[in-house]
């Protein structure tokens, strides 16, 4: 099992349909936002770890 | 406006099947629900993009088939073209038909439909409620196979008719010339007695068998005031018999000329036989074709294998196919794998690799390997029947030129009886010529003037031809193409899938390290991309397989949607896509791969990256292909002065690459099915013949809108019904061919008509004793000589037809004699 790196669910990564590579490394995320949100600003979610659904989580 | 149509499938068998089934659906741009459980796929699509018959054709292509019921009706007041395609047009558009198909000459109408979604009583009352009157209705009729039946029929009895006529005739002559020179064959002396023992007779069989042939029609046709070619024959010879017999009788004072009557009979016969055994030679493609159908299958019965009848093999049978055998049937592999040729059905010389899940067709070669095969499809409903019932179809069409022809034919009876009579009276009556020259004269000019080489000249062209064409792997599917092609002067092609090959290929590979071949980047990117199933990913892993290369599988693969695929194998990265992958893979875009990426995009290609451990290594150019025969066939068109026209839906820029390297001028870009259906319809009001190229499966409108469609049919497309010409070989040199073949066609018919025309009206005024005073006339048995040479001759002149060659077989031809000159013969031993 894989974690979305945004929302911090539990991802299979054989299953995974959102996918995207960072400096190498494959991510794998439950939806289309939570990648979206990853591309935006993917140091932030490696240096702080999961924040919840994107949308829900307060800034 | 969407509709929603259930279909039921035929040959399913698994949870693969359904896929599939879907798949092969979703590309034509239909949704689909596909259920193994109920054996039925649920569409969902717009009629005005998709019509029934290319939802039928895709389930069909995925290697299953469709239930369908046929319903053949007569319709009263289906009287002209006109009707006929109003009657089409408007039945096409019912939900729930799939095809239609309506003749005003015999006023039948088929119609093929999904009986989930219409019923017997719904098709009759919607052609009903369209005006038309029904008088009859069949069921799935054989029509097809009656309509060989009696043709061979007709042949046999032909040849038994000529075999007894001929040599009685012939006989009567030399007994008649014989004694006519002086000699003095038996019974010579008895003069009376003589006729009557010999010359009456024998005529009179030969006269009997040959009303068999011709009296009851030539009967009919003067009660419909529309006497033709076997009236004339009919009136010809028994006016020379009733002659002789009252002769022999001492009614009139004249010698009886039994054997006249006979010797025309016999030669009329003679002709008809060799027209029908000329014909039947024509009929070889069909036949060549239907060689290719198995006798028999070795199917899966009880745990083992027996031999069966091909016709009873049903589907759903598991059949078995070993090396050196045809494949009996339709179906998908069930098991095994091997390699089949399938040029017969695409052209394609290099066998395909078959495993479980791929479709297989009926008639191919199943070269290495072995396979079990689910059976979906048997005898006429497979591919290979299907394109034999279309070639049948074409043949029995008719030209507009011969329909002219056939009403000239019936003119030209009156005209000779007119003759004729005017012939007898001025003889007998104002030349005070005895009874018996008189008679003669009118006889003779009755015989000549029998038109049959008219009639033969056209029919015999065409179905040389379009066997010729056929054999070429050019289908054309009604004789009318013969009148529409001279019309021609605008030639539209589609581009993906008919100027191009329609499926991507490396066309480049540039390695962007030092002492690194693009082989080695393309194995890497192979390696990388061997999972994957996109159609890159395909493309870059043929290339690599094509040259040899050694692809591995990788230790482990991910697919990045939208972005490419990323693999490691020996504890290296390789990352193959676009550029945003290569941002992932945190590969750096120097100037040198971008300069070697916008080279590649300026080609009209796609540009495919490979990083190896986040170092850009190469760019691998991937596209559509220019079909390497589609410059020649454009520069053909253009230095005969058609306008050629690209229309495709890709994007202007890509389209205006491959045209200006195509030499084409005009393009019409981005056009959506319907676009491409106004773009035609537009050209068209311009007032010049249109034709249009297309690959058949989403052209299939504009193909039918334009004056001629010519159907690309790449494999199992080829009974598509959508064009009027198919060039079943995937060969776009296939549309030289036919103008190539239409224009010889059209040259043999003139040229027919021309010799058939000359020889009766030179004839004619000699028959009748116009050159009398200088003592050349025609005896009635030398003018049925004459006449039956001329119909012999028209067939035998339609037959230097088949000296006709395609292109490519020119091509083939030619490489053949430079192989064999370079290559030492294998010894035969082996």
């Amino acid at each position: 099992m894989a974690i979305d790196p945004v929302c911090g669910m539990d991802v299979d990564p054989s299953k995974a349909v959102h996918k995207t590579v960072y400096k190498g490394k494959v991510y794998y995320f439950c939806s289309p936002a939570c990648k979206a949100e990853f591309e935006k600003n993917p140091e932030y979610y490696l240096k702080h770890g999961p924040q919840g659904m994107p949308g829900h989580h307060r800034h | 406006m969407v509709r929603e149509e259930v279909y039921r499938v035929i040959g399913m068998h698994c949870a693969t099947c359904t896929i599939t089934v879907q798949r092969s659906l979703a590309k034509l741009g239909v949704e689909a629900e596909v259920s193994l459980a109920s054996d039925e796929a649920r569409v969902r699509y717009d009629p005005s993009r998709v019509r029934p018959r290319d939802i039928v054709e895709a389930i069909r292509k995925a290697g299953y088939d469709v239930y369908r019921e046929e319903l053949i009706a007569i319709i009263r007041n289906l009287n002209s073209y006109d009707d006929e395609r109003v009657l089409i047009q408007a039945l096409e558009g019912v939900e729930g038909v799939i095809e239609v198909y309506a003749s005003h000459i015999d006023r039948s109408v088929k119609v093929v439909y999904n009986p989930l979604q219409i019923s017997q009583e719904g098709v009759i009352e919607a052609i009903r409620s369209l005006g038309y009157e029904i008088s009859e209705v069949k069921h799935e009729a054989e029509v097809e196979d009656i309509g060989q039946k009696i043709a061979s029929e007709e042949l046999r009895k032909l040849r038994i008719y000529t075999y007894i006529t001929l040599p009685l005739s012939l006989a009567l002559a030399i007994y008649y010339m014989s004694g006519s020179l002086g000699y003095s064959p038996p019974l010579w002396g008895l003069g009376l007695l003589r006729d009557l023992a010999i010359g009456m007779p024998l005529s009179t069989i030969v006269l009997a068998i040959g009303s068999l042939r011709f009296l009851r029609p030539a009967i009919r046709s003067f009660i419909n005031l529309s006497p033709g070619m076997d009236a004339l024959v009919i009136l010809g010879t028994y006016s020379a018999y009733i002659f002789s017999i009252a002769s022999s009788l001492g009614l009139v004072s004249s010698e009886p000329f039994y054997e006249a009557s006979a010797v025309v009979m016999s030669f009329i016969i003679l002709g008809r036989y060799l027209e029908a055994k000329l014909k039947a030679r024509t009929g070889e493609a069909v036949k060549k074709l239907a060689e290719l159908q198995a006798r028999s299958a070795r199917v899966v019965r009880d745990g083992s294998e027996v031999e069966v009848p091909i016709d009873r093999v049903r589907v759903g049978d598991i059949v078995v196919v070993k090396p050196g055998e045809r494949i009996p049937v339709d179906g998908v592999v069930k098991e095994g794998w091997a390699y089949v040729d399938e040029s017969m059905m695409t052209g394609e010389p290099t066998p395909v690799e078959k495993s479980p899940g791929d479709a297989v067709f009926a008639g191919t070669m199943l070269l290495r390997g072995s396979i079990k095969i689910y059976t979906t499809r048997v005898g006429k409903d497979t591919t290979l029947g299907q394109i034999i019932k279309l070639v049948r179809i074409a043949q029995n069409s008719k030209p507009r030129i011969q329909r002219i022809v056939d009403r000239v034919a019936g003119f030209f009876t009156w005209a000779v009886i007119a003759i004729a009579i005017t012939t007898f009276t001025y003889w007998y009556l104002i030349a005070g010529a005895p009874l018996g020259l008189a008679f003669m004269f009118a006889a003779a000019v009755l015989v000549i003037a029998c038109p049959c080489a008219l009639g033969l000249a056209t029919p015999s062209a065409i179905v040389t031809g379009f066997g010729k064409g056929a054999e070429a792997g050019v289908l054309v599917r009604s004789a009318e193409v013969v009148d529409k092609i001279p019309r021609i002067r605008t030639i539209v092609f589609d581009k993906t899938g008919t100027l191009t090959i329609g499926r991507p290929r490396v066309v480049k590979v540039v390695s962007l390290v030092e002492g690194v071949s693009g082989d080695e980047i393309l194995l890497l990117a192979a390696i990388a991309e061997k999972r994957s199933e996109h159609p890159i990913a395909s493309a870059i892993v043929d290339a690599a397989s094509e040259k040899g290369l050694g692809i591995r599988d990788p230790d482990s693969f991910e697919n990045i949607p939208g972005q490419g695929v990323i693999a490691w194998i020996g504890g290296k990265t390789i990352a193959v896509g676009n550029e945003k992958l290569m941002r992932g893979v945190d590969a750096d875009l120097n100037s040198n791969a971008r300069k070697a990426a916008q080279e590649i995009m300026d080609m009209g290609y796609t540009a495919v990256y490979v990083a190896v451990d986040g170092r850009v290594a190469g760019v691998i150019g991937v596209g559509d292909e220019i079909r390497p025969e589609a410059p020649e066939v454009i520069r053909y068109l253009r230095e005969r002065g058609y306008r050629v026209v690209m229309l495709t839906g890709d994007k202007e820029a890509t389209a205006r690459v491959v045209a200006s390297r195509l030499g084409i001028d005009e393009v019409v870009a981005e056009a959506s099915p319907e676009d491409k259906v106004d773009v035609i319809d537009r050209m068209r009001r311009e007032g010049l013949g249109v034709a249009m190229v297309g690959d058949g499966i989403n052209d299939a409108a504009s193909l039918s809108k334009a004056d001629l469609g010519i159907a690309m049919g790449g494999g199992t497309d080829i009974a598509r019904e959508a064009g009027d010409v198919i060039l079943v070989k995937n060969d776009l040199r296939g549309v030289i061919d036919l103008f190539r073949l239409v224009r010889a066609i059209r040259n043999k018919i003139y040229q027919n008509l021309f010799w058939a025309f000359i020889y009766n009206i030179v004839l004619i005024p000699i028959a009748a004793g116009a050159l009398y005073s200088t003592g050349i006339y025609l005896r009635p048995e030398l003018a049925g000589f004459a006449m039956a040479m001329s119909s012999i001759s028209v067939t035998l002149s339609a037959q230097t037809l088949r000296r006709w060659r395609s292109i490519a077989f020119k091509e083939a031809k030619a490489m053949e004699k430079t192989e064999i000159a370079q290559t030492p013969r294998l010894s035969a031993a082996s």
